[in-house]
């Protein structure tokens, strides 16, 4: 009890931490038991800027699938993703809980990162599967058991010591058990620390706490809470254009620093601490039936940091002005030559110069008239050029979910459950660093110069000419609201012979916008409600498995549902005004797979083939438009998708100390629709282009391999030691297109022999590239102690040219497509991660 | 398990310490040497004629921003000017600078020529070569004529400029002043009372560039720039022109016409003719009325058009008066609350300008102010009084009414 009492304080103290959070998460690293491996992987929506990323390899690697685990591992380098799905696909759970982001619809793992001691029990299926928890999507499911119930009892502490996102890692875990009290008490915590990351300019500070509580009141009822969170902050790595590698020698170049009085600043710092508490109670009605209900509440803040400027230069050293190749002429080769020689040779062309920032900021003495829409109220002071900018997403969300099962006979067992979630997101800027200005003004660059009407460049026409100092908001304010009632039904069946399930499912999903700002380019559209868009959804799925013989077995699996458009993509410019993308329909889904699997003691395979068809998707993206000279807001609708491929897995004991596994998969990922699309411009209504036709058919999805490949083998010495070695192979990686380059108004004026049209329609393929990894443990029992150690060295051959992802900027100039070259991702060199942990 | 527990304390603790933003230290500000101190009018003279001149020791300049890029009509481009001169000054990027910012421009690094005449110092930073010192110094324009910018290019060169009485020649076709819709700078012409003409030179990328010239005259308020061998005038921004009211007009009688235009003659009473001739300065022809010959007894008028003075800034008008012997048979009234018929209809005010004292000296009446007047429906009023005694002649020409 005692020591109840002190993990409790410790909770306390944890919770007091400033609540500081994330927009976009990060990359995160995870371990399990026996082996372990970093994940540099993240999807391409990390290396775009404004999206939020997110990464399922923590989710791959617990899986007990040959093929699903060592994709887990070794694929993460090269932004793999199973069958080429995205994140959202794949629902991640706490008992039971769906995890998912609602706007996003993805599982955002660094929301729990740094709690791998509680993360590793997990329950985890790939592909469309049976589930009592949910109906599932077609990438699969996994489920953290965090019951305290259910936590090994004991306690743990492991140092880790790498060289990826983190350099240290202190993590503690305790269990109690189930004590005599019918009491279990799980606390875990750690930190993560790194002063710089592998990558040049980044950093990373992260502490996370998990607190599980279950009260057993009888056979029939136990009541459990868990409350975790992970306030993280960090500094960000860019991706950019060849042109910068080249230069700086660099793969892993990082526009995203500079010195700051000798010392290194990142100007994208992610801060999250989106913690979450959820109220548990398991239901035992009788021997074969359960009936567990969740209420859970999470909130939080979400901030990524960026730099902006007013009437001053783009001060991000790559920046298309701002590299060589910009001043490239045959005439004047000098100025290129000049600028190649300062990209090359001075640290402050090469990356953000703070030092001039500050410069710049001591000395704009400004006077704003009518400051803050106070008739006669002047300001005067030094008016920030540059500021650094807090994008905030800030959470809350409550619900509430429910699943019942009920074992019929030794056949059949019958499953259901609802859910039901309010979500809402407050997204707004905030003010972060005035980089030693006085004050910084609420208008809009772009609408300012624009329009000749001084009120439609104020962001908020209430407070006009809004004076801005560090902490306020300002820019946009605006809240997202997401409310979704899920619920399914399943029954299963086993026999013998044949195994089989049906699961149904219907959904109601309701979001809207709600503006809190009157912006002046939008005063009647831009503050409070806008229209309640509404969707009802439904799916339906099945599956059997035909045992041969115990060893052999064939499987088919089939699923047919329809899902509502993420709220992300409905809104034209969320920012500015409640405006909805028009034809905004729900997307279907179609996919099916066969496998054949075999199972002996020292031989198992999994072969399976896959289609998938995703119909009717939306793609909205705000781009800087140079043509336009301002952003426009690009918005897609009809786009269909075909996912279709087989996987391999094998897994062989050649001897009882030696193991063999392989796994194998090749897919082609493709576009098979030509969308519409309306270009907006940001600044207005007016439509700049309507369902123009995107030529985008039989164009890769690309941003990930298509085939891979893996083997391995793995020494088990029988004195508690082993060791192994993978080595892995990629090919087929193409980058993602620019959907406007593919249309006929991009050719047009070409004609079919012009170089320009083949660059436009081209879509770059990546090298083929490998990796090779090494892994190794020793565990020592000392009375009842245990005392482990892995080491995992990745990529060991330490190769540094190797693409791993990348896309076409939607900025393009169609005479000149070097203009504005595709942006490329690199593959990390060698790394490290050892950990040592005691268990007692 | 002691020792356990200290370690949660300690994890609790550092949790806390370490779940935090970077905090940085502000740099130390470098500052901008000062150097040398030059009036404008100095720094034009460091210009060596042909060719680029690189400035390459430590000196500044002071000056107040005339002209700004808030409207995009001039980009990456500011004005500034001292007693001596103004200075036209080319940016690497957006200069950051406004209108009434005294300013100092540390002219190293920077490089001074002629670019088709207009003198223009190039590649200022604006990080690196200014400092701001004051804002709200807004400088007065200076009042000139199209003529007098002619006939002193060099001296007018950027400087900040009103000119008075002009309109716009291609006013009241809907036509713009520049295409902003293809982004195409285009040329406007601006007219004043003399019919001296000049350009104003708009970008299409202004914001205003779509905006329809101004049908009206009045004041007109900009930089004057030059373009090779003219001279061309750059709106800072459009409201502060005030071409909405009344266009200058001149009554010059060439037409031989009393009543075009909008003139009338009122008799009131009597039969005494208004009529014009050229008798004494041929081809040159004005308005008279004679009553030599009958020495006839009446009352007659001649009057203007009804004038709108509502958006003038000062308006005025001038004429010039012949007579043989002083006398004071002819007189002027301002003429409103008018409707037509019998001048004595409407409310009269006499103004007393200066007319001609005799032996048929053209003599010119100076302004006849009417800034108390900056209303719709306002008159010139010429009175002839005819008396049985006398038999005075009175000429009228070039009636010039400035809004």
């Amino acid at each position: 009890m005692r020591n109840f009492k002190l993990i409790l304080v410790a909770f306390g103290l944890l919770s007091c931490i400033e609540v500081q959070s994330q927009n976009d998460t990060l990359i995160s690293s995870d371990d399990t038991l026996t082996r372990f491996v970093p994940q540099f992987s993240t999807t391409i929506e990390q290396l775009d800027d404004e999206a939020e990323n997110q990464d399922v390899s923590g989710l791959l690697q617990s899986s007990r699938d040959v093929y699903t685990s060592i994709a887990g591992f070794n694929f993460g380098a090269v932004r793999f993703r199973i069958r080429g799905y995205d994140a959202e696909n794949f629902t991640a759970m706490m008992n039971g809980v769906p995890l998912n982001d609602q706007e996003t619809g993805r599982a955002i793992w660094a929301y729990w990162g740094g709690l791998n001691d509680i993360t590793r029990y997990q329950e985890s299926r790939i592909g469309i599967t049976s589930s009592q928890l949910n109906f599932g999507g077609i990438g699969g499911y996994s489920n953290i058991i965090a019951r305290a119930s259910a936590q090994r009892k004991g306690n743990r502490v492991s140092y880790a010591f790498a060289n990826q996102t983190y350099d240290h890692r202190l993590m503690v875990t305790t269990s109690t058990g189930l004590m005599k009290n019918n009491l279990a008490v799980t606390f875990s915590g750690s930190l993560r620390y790194a002063d710089e990351g592998y990558v040049e300019g980044t950093f990373f500070r992260g502490a996370s706490y998990f607190l599980s509580v279950e009260k057993k009141f009888n056979e029939k009822h136990s009541l459990g809470f868990v409350g975790f969170g992970s306030p993280t902050v960090s500094g960000g790595q860019s991706i950019s254009v060849r042109e910068a590698y080249y230069l700086t020698g660099n793969n892993q170049y990082n526009s995203y620093w500079g010195y700051q009085n000798g010392e290194k600043r990142n100007s994208r710092v992610r801060n999250t601490h989106k913690p979450m508490m959820m109220l548990n109670h398991y239901f035992k009605i009788n021997s074969t039936t359960n009936l567990n209900t969740s209420l859970f509440y999470t909130f939080g803040k979400g901030g990524q940091t960026r730099l902006n400027w007013y009437d001053a230069a783009d001060p991000r050293p790559d920046y298309y002005r701002n590299l060589p190749s910009y001043y490239y002429n045959p005439a004047d080769i000098a100025t290129y030559e000049l600028y190649s020689q300062l990209w090359q040779t001075d640290v402050n062309t090469q990356q953000l110069n703070f030092d001039q920032m500050y410069f710049a900021n001591s000395k704009n003495l400004h006077s704003v008239l009518d400051a803050n829409g106070i008739k006669g109220n002047t300001v005067t002071g030094n008016r920030a050029k540059y500021i650094i900018e807090e994008y905030r997403s800030d959470v809350q969300q409550y619900g509430f979910n429910t699943t019942f099962n009920h074992q019929l006979n030794d056949y059949y067992t019958l499953s259901g459950g609802i859910y039901g979630s309010f979500y809402k997101s407050m997204n707004f800027k905030v003010l972060d660093d005035l980089l030693g200005a006085d004050y910084w003004v609420d208008v809009d660059r772009f609408a300012e110069r624009d329009f000749a009407d001084e009120s439609a460049a104020q962001t908020n026409l209430e407070i006009p000419n809004h004076i801005i100092k560090k902490g306020d908001k300002f820019g946009y304010d605006y809240d997202i609201n997401v409310q979704n009632l899920n619920s399914f039904g399943q029954i299963e069946a086993k026999s013998e012979k044949i195994d089989w399930y049906a699961g149904l499912n219907f959904s109601s999903t309701v979001f809207w916008r709600t503006g809190n700002v009157q912006n002046g380019l939008f005063p009647e559209s831009s503050k409070g409600d806008s229209d309640k868009e509404s969707f009802i959804n439904f799916g339906v799925k099945g599956g059997a498995t035909y045992k041969i013989t115990g060893r052999h077995l064939i499987g088919v699996n089939a699923t047919y549902f329809t899902a509502a458009p993420s709220s992300r993509d409905a809104f034209v410019s969320p920012r500015t005004r409640n405006q909805i993308v028009d034809n905004l329909k729900s997307e279907t889904t179609t996919s099916g797979d066969v496998n054949y699997m075999i199972r002996y003691p020292k031989f198992k395979m999994r072969l399976t083939g896959f289609y998938t068809s995703v119909k009717d998707k939306t793609w909205s993206r705000s781009f800087f438009h140079d043509e336009y000279n301002t952003y426009v807001n690009y918005m897609m609708t009809g786009v269909n998708q075909l996912f279709m491929g087989t996987e391999l897995g094998l897994e062989f004991n050649i001897s009882p100390t030696i193991e063999v596994s392989t796994a194998f998969t090749m897919g082609n990922y493709t576009y098979v629709s030509r969308p519409k699309v309306t270009i907006s411009q940001d600044n207005s209504i007016k439509l700049l282009a309507e369902n123009k036709l995107v030529y985008l058919e039989n164009y890769k999805i690309g941003g990930m391999p298509e085939t891979a490949a893996s083997i391995g083998a793995k020494y088990n010495a029988p004195k508690f030691w082993f060791a192994g070695a993978n080595f892995n192979f990629f090919m087929d990686t193409y980058i993602e297109i620019n959907p406007d380059r593919r249309t006929e108004e991009a050719l047009q004026g070409f004609v079919s022999t012009d170089p320009q049209v083949t660059n436009l329609l081209y879509q770059q393929r990546l090298d083929d590239s490998y990796t090779l990894n090494i892994f190794g443990g020793k565990s020592w029992k000392i009375k009842d102690y245990f005392l482990r150690i892995n080491v995992n060295v990745n990529n060991i051959l330490d190769t540094k040219d190797f693409a791993t992802g990348g896309f076409e900027q939607l900025r393009y100039d169609k005479q000149n497509i070097n203009k504005f070259p595709p942006k490329l991702s690199y593959m990390y060199g060698r790394t490290y991660f050892a950990m040592i942990s005691f268990t007692f | 398990m002691k020792n356990f527990k200290r370690l949660l304390y300690l994890l609790a603790l550092t949790v806390t310490i370490c779940g935090c933003t970077k905090e940085y230290d502000a740099p130390t500000v470098k500052s901008v040497p000062v150097g040398n101190v030059l009036t404008i009018a100095e720094v034009r003279a460091l210009h060596v004629p042909g060719t680029e001149t690189h400035i390459t020791q430590d000196i500044s300049v002071f000056g107040v921003v005339t002209a700004d890029e808030t409207t995009g009509n001039i980009y990456k481009e500011a004005y500034i000017q001292d007693e001596t001169g103004a200075l036209y000054l080319r940016f690497t990027t957006s200069s950051g600078v406004y209108i009434g910012d005294s300013i100092r421009v540390y002219l190293k690094g920077t490089k001074i020529l002629r670019y088709n005449q207009m003198l223009q110092v190039d590649s200022v930073h604006p990080d690196n070569n200014i400092v701001k010192v004051k804002t709200q110094q807004y400088r007065t324009p200076e009042l000139v004529t199209i003529s007098a910018l002619n006939a002193n290019k060099e001296f007018y060169q950027g400087k900040l400029v009103q000119i008075d009485g002009v309109f716009f020649i291609d006013a009241g076709q809907s036509l713009t002043y520049a295409d902003g819709v293809n982004k195409v700078s285009i040329s406007r012409k601006i007219q004043d009372v003399s019919t001296n003409q000049i350009d104003v030179r708009t970008s299409g990328y202004a914001n205003f560039a779509n905006d329809t010239l101004p049908d009206g005259g009045g004041t007109f308020i900009g930089i004057a720039g030059q373009f090779n061998s003219t001279m061309q005038l750059i709106i800072r921004n459009p409201n502060e022109l005030q071409l909405n009211g009344e266009k200058p007009s001149i009554k010059n009688f060439q037409d031989q016409s009393l009543t075009s235009g909008g003139w009338s003659v009122e008799n009131v009473s009597g039969t005494i003719n208004w009529v014009t001739s050229d008798l004494g300065s041929t081809g040159n022809f004005y308005a008279k009325v004679d009553n030599t010959n009958a020495k006839l007894v009446g009352e007659t008028w001649f009057v203007s058009p009804a004038l709108d003075f509502t958006n003038s800034n000062s308006p005025y008008a001038t004429f010039r008066s012949a007579t043989f012997a002083g006398n004071s048979a002819l007189q002027v009234y301002i003429l409103t609350n008018y409707s037509g018929g019998n001048p004595n209809s409407g409310t009269l005010t006499e103004v007393f300008p200066t007319l001609s004292s005799g032996s048929w000296t053209w003599t010119s009446s100076g302004n006849i102010d009417l800034s108390s007047y900056k209303q719709s429906n306002v008159r010139i009023a010429f009175k002839y009084t005819g008396y049985s005694s006398s038999w005075n002649t009175w000429e009228l020409d070039d009636i010039i009414i400035i809004p």
